[in-house]
């Protein structure tokens, strides 16, 4: 960690205009969870072509703006898509309408029904200051050596299934084999595991040249300069830091 | 692009020697032309016309004729170079033409042909077709000429281009404190190297794509001004990149030069959609086609009447439409509004602009119709908000959203259909139940109605009738009663006249009559003698009068005589001529002859006997001088007898003057000393001889003094004697005269006798000598009275017979009167009768009348079809109602669970349909979107006037017709990050040696935009005149900008202070200002100051106001949020802008740095940058203020950065600057003007505020 803040603080200072008044450490709380979700494999199929085969199964229908009135839908996806329909002979147009043909039947049956598979579990993390789920990576976050204080503008909320539902969707789901797509569906459980902490290294930083304050903030789980923390201090505490500035000055003088 | 036609050109072909050999190397046989089992399909491209006038043309065949023509794949296209001599097509020369160059330009027209080897003529339409065409190098030089002008554009950003890429290594990467810049230090760049590198864009190992500019390249570090996007990538690798590694590079930026560089090829070559492009811009008055009949449109946006006219105006414009939208008018919504017509018409559009944020606000605004694709293509990465649902991987998810809107909405709707369909139709069966009897009841009042119609019509004819009589009785009835009236009067008068006369007749007799006659004859007669003798005795009184007179006369006469003999004794005793005169004068004698001869002789003599006696003095004197000269010439030895001789030698005349003035002389020169001198002396001595001899010589004329006395003496007797004689005439006059009066006596006398015996003999009458006259014409009176009456009495005898006998008569008629009345009136009674009958009829007829069932009837009719309708329909709903309902439940809920993967088909075929595109300006000619849309039916371009006109043409190209949206009162292009004017500033401060500076000041006057818009006739462009963003009184500081267009610009805002109201209290800032001018003085104190070493300008007391501006605003904000008139999480959207940089950026680290300001949410920027933004307030650092002798107010003099700075507020605009510096020290009258007419509004709103004020 001292070594990380010493690479840190050399390259801050590596330009000359700029001088840290003051460097902080602390750790920043965020919860980890242990999420149960459950899953299923489904056919791809377009869903406008799926639908219109159950729109032919239903019911008759010869004419394409029929369908665009009651689907909503613009009639040339419908012409089209009936067209590409017809020459892949999946329906051919009967005296009453548009039929399925025995290879449409089959391909509706594929698209209809779907596999169960089995429910899945992930780790994630919530950093209520951040406002952001994330999947917990497997490496281990640097512990701190000894208890560092609490960030100071931390906060605590309540989860959001809803959230981490999005999240699982979008991290979780995937192709499986061949023509078959893995859908998250439900968030079944929620198992909150604790409360990780994780160092950050914060500067208070000078421009000289420019008179400008400004922070930085090293978060240690992305391991990187974190946005939104600096800006957190910024928005609070830049107006202070140059009252003080001014006061020490008057002082001096 | 190509004209296809039907027709085929059927001709014969002619080859020469050259184009016969030629042709032999590429393999190809004559008679390949003329096996036509098919027409060729060519390429026709005129050339210029030979010099000796043959008509030269290239037939160009489609590659695709190649096996035709060759039997094997040549290296491009056959091309038959020919002219037409004696009307027939000689091929001169063979050649190919690379595959690459296209085919169908503008220039080219596309015909199909048949070739013989006849040697007939071509056919005439051929030869009138080609004659017809351009030259398509005549059209290509024409274009390139042109285009020239525009070549600045290109060659300001191609300076210093031509860099190959620079790659490096650095040691070290920082990021500044708010991640926007790097700077790489430790490269490893030559000398010459570093100096290119400003502006290049910048590659970083392990990055992807640019990471951003080069701003500085100093101090062997590197200054890099990020992407936006690239910033979180950046700062999360930056650390961890694996290779140190830098690029420089040049490249985008030349393609983007090549690709405008490739707009002005195309456009030579003839390759843009609309054929007539060239044209449209570069002719002085664009010749657009008429405009297709204006159709009447449904508006899906709520749009005003210009916004409506710019919609109509730009569907109906067949290749070039314009609309000039001032700031706040509602130029997206217009766009949006085409985009959606187009749409419904099936046309393709392309949306674009310099801009990225301009392609995506308008995209923004577009409504969500299913009829409308929109699709956005770009960089994703620079993609705005609004921009990004329209990107290609999101349309998808865009359409899905919108679909499950709309089909959520009407599901829902439905739902509770089913049992309200029940009761509707229940509801609607009722009422038709309901209305059934009450249509029947109406049909039977009509027919009720038709027979109460009928006999009305019956009575009211016979009473029309009756009505007739009658008003011909009482008119016979009225007459009659007249004439009884008539016949009263008569008989009355007759009655009185005869009552009268009768009395008359008894009340005297003739005999009476008579006697008074002869009674005052009589009396007439006696008075007239004494009238008579009246007469006669005045007579002989006049005579007696005469008589005296006369007497009285003669006496007079006998005085005169004594008198004359008395002067007849005075003459005799008169001695002097004198005394005769005065007789003569006296007694009036006249002057005969004689008497005037006899005074002229005396007076003759008299002047005679005068001249001798002078001559006689003169004589004596000269004789005396004589007397004393001699003596005096003989003693000087004079010889006197020869002057006598010389002196009577020249006889000379003298006036009496001047021998008075020679002697004199003669004593003056005598006693003076020349007195004996010879010369004198003779001269003196001769002098007086010559007049003496005058003398001498004038006396011998004279008789002496004596014989005149003598003559006169008988002279006057004779006078005297006369004088006598004319007396004694006079004299015998008035004897005459005595003798005349004596004998007129005697007359008189004679003539007065017989008058006094007449006189006698009248005396009998003397009594009645009183008013004679009177008398008689009294008595004559009465004599004339007499006769009058008595002639009345026998005319009455006669009258009185004659009443008489018509008295019997009326009296019969007015017997016969009375009878006919009477009839009268019975008839009338009658008529009266039945006409009352009649009427009662008619009344009981009116109830049924007045009834009105038909509307009633009609009503019920329809409301009855009505019912029947909406029964059918309720019926055909029920029964479509679950099958409708389950369908979309399915589609529903396969929607919502649709992810990307199932939307994949409806994206394909969403881009494939896509009929609104957006995109940037030079995008739209980039290779992938040139090769997807390589057309489209209408090319709408946004705020033009902020893109160069290389820019413009890349959009321009791919247009059927063209929209350009814009408003040239505000700022033109920006080069890079710099206007146009900075960069100019700036080649001129480093002398470039960039020739065309000249030009490119042109190219700063000229606007495309601008041009097009002040040429185009009214159909093709509109002005957006309303504006929606200010408050009226901020938009007036705007208005002269507008003042010289057709439309005032206006203001659209119902009540602009509640529309507009910033809800805001402070010291300084009150509810009604929205215009305000914080006045700073101009003095040194708060003058603008110049970064060392920079260019740019700041000012820093205008920096502390603002900065004490904001903390008053901010804590007005959270007054109001107080008291309730701001919602609490509401934030004050506040634009500070400045026309200058350097002021911006010390703003920005002021709002960052110093102050917090939790109510406020803001944002800086240059003018330039803030076009097109709006903001509820705006602040407005002026900057400038000097007292330089030139004014200078550097960029702010621009009118159109004045108008863009002053209209960005919504709400509340505040000034902060030297209202001196800018409306009196400005260098131009008409900046000042401008700036003036700024702070009169000012003032006239109460805004200004002076700084000494505030400051306290």
């Amino acid at each position: 960690m001292d070594k990380l803040m010493r690479e840190l603080r050399s390259n801050l200072l590596s330009n000359q205009d700029i001088s840290i008044i003051k460097n902080e450490l602390w750790q920043l709380p965020i919860r980890s969870y242990n999420v149960s979700f459950s899953r299923v494999k489904r056919f791809k199929m377009d869903i406008l072509m799926k639908m219109l085969l159950l729109a032919f199964q239903e019911t008759d229908i010869r004419r394409a703006a029929t369908l665009a009135d009651m689907l909503l839908v613009e009639e040339l996806f419908i012409h089209d898509l009936i067209g590409k329909m017809e020459r892949t002979g999946l329906v051919r147009l009967e005296k009453q309408g548009y039929k399925l043909t025995a290879k449409g039947h089959d391909y509706l049956g594929k698209g209809i029904f779907e596999e169960d598979m089995e429910e899945d579990q992930a780790p994630i993390f919530y950093s209520h200051v951040h406002g952001e789920y994330r999947l917990a990576s497997d490496q281990t976050n640097p512990e701190a050596e000894k208890i560092l204080p609490t960030y100071r503008y931390a906060i605590d909320g309540t989860v959001d299934w809803d959230e981490i539902y999005e999240l699982l969707s979008k991290e979780e789901s995937g192709s499986a084999e061949e023509n078959f797509q893995v859908i998250v569906t439900d968030v079944i459980g929620c198992e909150e595991l604790g409360t990780e902490s994780i160092p950050c290294i914060e500067f208070q930083l000078y421009d000289q040249k420019q008179d400008i304050f400004y922070a930085r903030v090293w978060n240690g789980m992305i391991g990187g300069w974190d946005e939104t923390l600096a800006k957190q201090i910024e928005e609070q505490e830049v107006v202070k830091w140059r009252e003080a500035m001014d006061k020490q000055k008057e002082l001096q003088n | 692009m190509a004209n296809a036609t039907i027709s085929i050109h059927k001709t014969s072909l002619r080859f020469t020697k050259t184009a016969t050999e030629k042709m032999g190397g590429f393999g190809i046989s004559e008679r390949s032309f003329f096996i036509a089992d098919n027409p060729f399909k060519v390429f026709i491209e005129r050339y210029p016309t030979t010099p000796d006038g043959a008509l030269s043309v290239a037939l160009i065949f489609e590659r695709a004729e190649n096996g035709r023509l060759a039997g094997k794949e040549l290296e491009g296209s056959v091309v038959l170079h020919c002219i037409f001599t004696n009307h027939q097509l000689l091929v001169t020369n063979v050649t190919l033409r690379k595959n690459y160059q296209v085919l169908g330009t503008n220039w080219q027209r596309e015909e199909s042909f048949v070739f013989n080897n006849s040697r007939d003529p071509a056919p005439v339409t051929l030869i009138n077709l080609i004659n017809r065409m351009t030259p398509a190098k005549e059209r290509s030089d024409y274009v390139k000429k042109r285009i020239g002008s525009w070549e600045g554009y290109l060659k300001i950003q191609e300076q210093g281009m031509d860099i190959p890429d620079i790659k490096t290594g650095y040691s070290k990467l920082a990021f500044n404190h708010d991640f926007s810049r790097i700077t790489l230090t430790g490269c490893g760049l030559k000398d010459n190297e570093w100096k290119t590198l400003r502006g290049l864009s910048v590659r970083l190992a392990g990055i992807d794509g640019d990471v951003g500019t080069v701003i500085k390249a100093t101090n062997l570090s590197v200054e890099i001004e990020l992407q936006n996007y690239i910033v979180k990538q950046l700062r999360e690798k930056g650390h961890t990149l694996p290779k140190r590694e830098v690029v420089f590079s040049n490249f985008a930026a030349l393609s983007q030069i090549r690709r405008l560089r490739q707009g002005f090829t195309n456009l030579e070559k003839g390759l843009a959609i609309n054929p007539n492009l060239d044209r449209l811009l570069f002719e002085e008055k664009p010749k657009v086609a008429p405009l297709k009949p204006m159709e009447k449109l449904t508006f899906h946006n709520r749009l005003n009447e210009f916004q409506q006219r710019a919609v109509s105006g730009a569907v109906a414009a067949e290749d070039l439409y314009v609309i000039q939208g001032p700031p706040g008018t509602g130029k997206t919504t217009v766009i949006a509004e085409i985009c959606l017509q187009n749409a419904k018409k099936g046309l393709k559009t392309l949306v674009a602009s310099q801009s990225n944020l301009a392609v995506d606000n308008a995209l923004g605004r577009l409504l969500a119709n299913k009829d409308i694709r929109i699709l956005r293509v770009g960089r994703t990465e620079s993609i705005e908000e609004d921009g990004k649902k329209f990107i290609e991987e999101n349309v998808g998810q865009y359409w899905k959203d919108n679909t499950l809107k709309e089909i959520t909405a009407q599901y829902e709707m439905r739902k509770n259909r089913g049992l309200e369909l029940e009761r509707e139709l229940e509801e609607t069966e009722q009422a038709y139940k309901e209305l059934q009897p009450i249509y029947e009841r109406l049909a039977a009042a009509i027919e009720n109605k038709k027979a109460a119609l009928e006999k009305k019509r019956r009575i009211q004819s016979a009473l029309g009738e009756e009505h007739n009589k009658l008003q011909g009785f009482e008119i016979l009835k009225e007459k009659a009663v007249r004439q009884k009236w008539d016949i009263e009067q008569k008989l009355q008068a007759l009655e009185e006249s005869i009552q009268k006369d009768q009395a008359l007749l008894g009340s005297k007799t003739m005999e009476w009559f008579q006697e008074e006659q002869n009674r005052i004859l009589h009396e007439i007669q006696q008075f007239e003698r004494a009238r008579l003798k009246k007469k006669l005795e005045a007579e002989l009184a006049e005579k007696k009068l005469d008589m005296a007179a006369i007497a009285g006369k003669r006496d007079q006469v006998l005085a005169e005589l004594a008198e004359k003999k008395k002067v007849l004794d005075r003459i005799e005793g008169t001695k002097k001529v004198d005394g005769l005169l005065q007789i003569m004068a006296d007694q009036k004698i006249e002057e005969v002859p004689a008497i005037t001869y006899g005074i002229n002789k005396l007076e003759v003599n008299r002047d005679k006997m005068d001249v001798w006696g002078k001559l006689k003095k003169y004589n004596e004197s000269i004789a005396a001088a004589i007397s004393y000269v001699d003596p005096l010439a003989v003693a000087a030895n004079l010889s006197i007898d020869e002057l006598k001789q010389q002196a009577a030698a020249a006889a000379e005349s003298f006036t009496s003057a001047d021998i008075d003035h020679f002697l004199e002389m003669l004593r003056e020169v005598l006693k003076s000393s020349r007195r004996n001198e010879p010369a004198i002396l003779a001269k003196a001595l001769t002098g007086l001889y010559k007049r003496q001899n005058d003398l001498w010589r004038r006396g011998a004329k004279l008789k002496t003094a004596d014989a005149y006395i003598e003559d006169s003496k008988r002279t006057f007797q004779g006078l005297k004697k006369v004088l006598h004689e004319q007396t004694m005439k006079q004299q015998q006059h008035f004897f005459d005269l005595d003798q005349k009066w004596l004998e007129e006596l005697e007359t008189k006398r004679l003539e007065g006798v017989p008058l006094e015996r007449q006189i006698q003999q009248l005396s009998d009458v003397a009594h009645l000598a009183i008013n004679i006259d009177e008398a008689i014409e009294e008595q004559q009176v009465e004599l004339a009275e007499l006769r009058k009456e008595r002639a009345l009495y026998e005319q009455a005898k006669q009258l009185v017979e004659e009443h008489q006998k018509e008295h019997v008569q009326q009296t019969n008629e007015f017997e016969a009167n009375k009878t006919a009345i009477a009839e009268l009136n019975e008839e009338i009674a009658s008529l009266q009768e039945s006409i009352s009958f009649n009427e009662k009829e008619m009344n009981s007829l009116r109830e049924v009348l007045s009834a009105n069932p038909e509307a009633q009837f009609e009503e019920a009719g329809k409301k009855m079809a009505s019912l029947s309708f909406t029964k059918e329909s309720l019926k055909q709903e029920q029964k479509n109602l679950p099958l409708l309902q389950s369908i979309q439940k399915k589609w529903l809920d396969l929607l919502e669970e649709a992810n990307d993967h199932d939307l994949d088909e409806i994206r394909k075929m969403y881009i494939k349909h896509a009929n609104v595109i957006g995109t940037t300006c030079v995008a739209s000619a980039r290779k992938d979107f040139v090769d997807n849309y390589p057309a489209f039916d209408v090319v709408i371009i946004d705020e033009v006037s902020k893109a160069t006109p290389p820019e413009l043409l890349l959009p321009m190209l791919k247009g059927k017709k063209i929209i350009l949206v814009g408003d040239h009162h505000q700022l033109p292009p920006l080069l890079g990050n710099d206007t146009l004017e900075e960069t100019l500033e700036e080649m001129i401060k480093e002398n470039s040696g960039f020739e065309e500076k000249r030009e490119l000041e042109k190219l700063l006057e000229e606007s495309l935009f601008e041009r097009l818009y002040k040429n185009l006739p009214e159909t093709n462009k509109t002005m957006l005149a309303i504006q929606y963003r200010m408050h009226a009184d901020i938009m007036e500081t705007i208005s002269p900008f507008y003042r010289l267009e057709n439309k005032q610009l206006q203001c659209g805002l119902p009540d602009s202070d509640r529309d507009r109201d910033h809800l805001l209290e402070s010291n300084l800032v009150n509810r009604t200002n929205h215009l305000m001018w914080l006045d700073l003085p101009n003095e040194p104190a708060y003058f603008e100051e110049r970064m060392s070493g920079g260019k740019s300008l700041y000012n820093p007391v205008e920096l502390q106001e603002i900065s004490r501006l904001l903390v008053e605003l901010n804590s007005a904000v959270g007054e109001a949020k107080k008291a309730g008139r701001i919602q609490q999480d509401h934030l004050k959207s506040i634009g500070v802008i400045s026309f200058y940089g350097e002021q911006v950026k010390r703003l920005q680290r002021l709002i960052d740095q110093e102050l917090r300001l939790p109510h406020l949410t803001i944002k800086t920027g240059t003018v330039d940058r803030f076009q097109g933004s709006e903001m509820e307030i705006i602040l407005l650092s002026m900057v400038r203020n000097n007292q330089n002798p030139h004014g200078d107010i550097g960029f702010a003099k621009d009118y159109r950065r004045l108008n863009v700075a002053l209209s960005r507020a919504k709400e509340l605009l505040v000034l902060v600057g030297s209202s001196q510096m800018f409306t009196k020290r400005a260098k131009k009258t008409e900046t000042k003007q401008m700036y003036k007419h700024v702070l009169d509004v000012v003032k006239k709103k109460n805004g200004l505020k002076a700084l000494t004020g505030s400051r306290g």
